[in-house]
C-alpha cells in the first residue's frame, strides 16, 4: 500500500472515530441536559380529607376512628414551622396543609391534587396528642407507600390475612424521642397475574421531653398499647 | 459520484449540527444550569430536618439532648444551600420547608443546660455533610463505627489562663438503610478550662458523648 493510501485509510479513521465519539457526546450531554432539568424532589402538601382521592386505591390507609379514638390531631404543616414554648405550640407563617406527598417529579401526570394523581412514592403524616387527659403524649407518624420493603420481614399475620413487620423489639430513638415502629403489608390490586402490595408504616413515639418525667416501662406500655390497636384500623381506599 | 457528494455534504451538515447542538447544550448546561451556586442562608425547625435534607444526611434523636443535659436546638442551618437547590423558602425570615434539596447538609450548636455557674463551660457543634467528606485520622472503633478524632488546643484570647480545646470526632455512615449513600457528621466539643488542667481530663466525657450521639443517630423515617 503506497504512503498516500495510508494516509486516506488513516484520515477516514480518525474522522470516523471523531465523529462516534461526537456523537456519543453529544448523546450523553442531551441526557444530562433532560435528566438535570427533569429531576425534582418536588414534595407537596395537601390537606388530609384530599389523601384518599389522590392515592386511591394504591395504598393503605389508617381510619379517621384511629384519630379519634386515641385523642390525637393531626400537625398542620406552616412555612416556618412551629416553635414549642412550655408545651405549646405556637404555628409561624403560611399554612400549606397537614400531609407530605413525595413523588419524583418526572412520573406524576397531573399537579391537580384534589383529584387521583398516580406514581406518588408515599404519603406521610403526623399526629401528636391532643389535650392532657392523663396518659404520657406520645407523637404518631404515618407513612403510606406503593409496594413492600423486602428487607422487612413481614412475620406476623393480622386477622384479615394481611401481613405486619415488628420494626423494633425495644424503645429505640426516633428524630423527636423514643418509640416503635410496625409496618403492615397488604394487596392493593392486581395488575394481571402481578399482585400489588402497598406498605403503612405505623410509628409511636414519646417526645424526648418527656423521658425523664415517665418510667420507660411506662413509655414502652403506653406505646405498645397503641401500636396493637392502631392494626384494628387500617383500611383501604373505599372500606 | 452524485452519490458521494450528496454522503460528503449529508455528513458535513450532520456534523455542523452535532457540533452546534452539543455547543448550545453545553453552554446552556454549564452556564445556565450549573453556573457557580448563589449560597443562600437558609435555616430550618430541627424537627423538619429530615423533610429537607431527605436521604442526604442522618439525624440526631432529641433523646441524645435529653439524655446528655444539652439545650434541644430549635433551628439548624443548612449547609450547600444555593438557589439551584433550594427552591421553596421564605425569603423573609430564610425558613426553609417544603421539599427536599440535594446535596444539603446542616449544622447546629448547643451546650449544657446550666445547673451552676463553676460547671466547665461545654459547646457542642454538629455537622452533616454528604459532599466533601474528609478522611479519618487517628482511627477508632465504637459499636461497629469507625470514627477519627483530632484535638485542638488554643490559648484564650480572653484570659491566658483558659485553654480552649476541641475534640473533633468524624464518622462515615450509611445515610439510608437502603442505599449506598453515605455521609459524614462531624462533632466538635470545645471546652474551656484552666491550663493546669490537662485537655486528657476531659477526653473520656468527650468519648461518651460521642457515643451516646452514635447510639442516637437515626434515618429519615420512610
Amino acid at each position: 500500500m503506497s504512503k498516500t493510501k495510508r494516509k486516506n485509510v488513516g484520515f477516514k479513521v480518525s474522522i470516523a472515530l471523531s465523529l462516534i465519539s461526537l456523537i456519543t457526546l453529544s448523546a450523553l450531554l442531551l441526557c444530562f441536559f433532560f435528566l438535570d432539568t427533569s429531576l425534582q424532589n418536588g414534595d407537596m402538601v395537601i390537606e388530609y380529607n384530599q389523601l384518599q382521592n389522590v392515592m386511591r386505591g394504591d395504598v393503605l390507609y389508617l381510619s379517621d376512628d384511629f384519630i379519634k379514638n386515641n385523642n390525637l390531631k393531626i400537625m398542620p404543616i406552616y412555612s416556618e414551622g412551629y416553635e414549642e414554648i412550655d408545651g405549646v405550640l405556637f404555628f409561624e407563617g403560611e399554612y400549606f396543609g397537614n400531609v407530605y406527598l413525595e413523588y419524583d417529579g418526572r412520573k406524576v401526570k397531573t399537579e391537580n391534587f384534589s383529584q387521583r394523581v398516580e406514581n406518588i412514592d408515599l404519603y406521610r403524616y403526623e399526629m401528636i396528642s391532643e389535650n392532657n387527659d392523663g396518659s404520657i403524649p406520645i407523637r404518631v407518624n404515618i407513612m403510606g407507600a406503593v409496594g413492600a420493603n423486602k428487607k422487612h420481614n413481614y412475620d406476623c399475620e393480622m386477622q384479615n390475612g394481611d401481613k405486619y413487620a415488628i420494626l423494633d423489639d425495644g424503645l429505640e430513638p426516633y428524630l423527636n424521642g423514643l418509640g416503635k415502629s410496625y409496618e403492615v403489608k397488604g394487596q392493593v390490586g392486581k395488575s394481571g397475574l402481578i399482585k400489588k402490595y402497598s406498605r403503612l408504616k405505623i410509628t409511636v413515639s414519646v417526645d424526648a421531653e418527656y423521658i425523664k418525667i415517665y418510667s420507660r416501662e411506662d413509655i414502652e406500655n403506653r406505646i405498645d398499647r397503641v401500636l396493637e390497636s392502631s392494626l384494628e384500623y387500617v383500611e383501604r381506599y373505599g372500606d | 459520484m452524485k452519490n458521494k457528494i450528496f454522503i460528503k455534504v449529508f455528513t458535513g451538515i450532520i456534523c455542523t449540527l452535532l457540533v452546534l447542538s452539543t455547543l448550545t447544550f453545553g453552554i446552556v448546561y454549564a452556564v445556565l444550569l450549573n453556573a457557580t451556586p448563589v449560597p443562600i442562608d437558609v435555616e430550618t425547625r430541627y424537627y423538619n430536618l429530615p423533610n429537607v435534607v431527605g436521604d442526604y444526611g442522618i439525624y440526631i434523636s432529641k433523646t441524645f439532648f435529653v439524655e446528655n443535659d444539652l439545650v434541644i436546638p430549635q433551628k439548624v442551618w443548612l449547609n450547600n444551600a444555593d438557589k439551584h437547590n433550594v427552591n421553596n423558602y421564605s425569603n423573609d425570615s430564610g425558613c426553609f420547608i417544603l421539599g427536599r434539596g440535594e446535596y444539603l447538609g446542616y449544622g447546629f450548636e448547643t451546650e449544657k443546660v446550666k445547673i451552676d455557674e463553676n460547671q466547665s463551660q461545654l459547646k457542642l457543634r454538629g455537622v452533616c455533610i454528604s459532599v466533601n467528606m474528609k478522611s479519618l485520622e487517628n482511627k477508632r472503633k465504637y459499636n461497629g463505627y469507625t470514627f477519627g478524632t483530632t484535638l485542638e488546643e488554643f490559648p484564650s484570647r480572653n484570659d491566658e489562663d483558659i485553654i480552649e480545646t476541641t475534640f473533633c470526632y468524624r464518622v462515615n455512615l450509611k445515610s439510608n438503610y437502603d442505599t449506598g449513600k453515605k455521609c459524614q457528621f462531624i462533632l466538635n466539643i470545645q471546652i474551656n478550662h484552666f491550663k493546669d488542667v490537662p485537655s486528657s481530663a476531659y477526653a473520656e466525657e468527650c468519648d461518651s458523648l460521642f457515643y451516646s450521639l452514635l447510639d442516637n443517630v437515626v434515618y429519615r423515617n420512610i
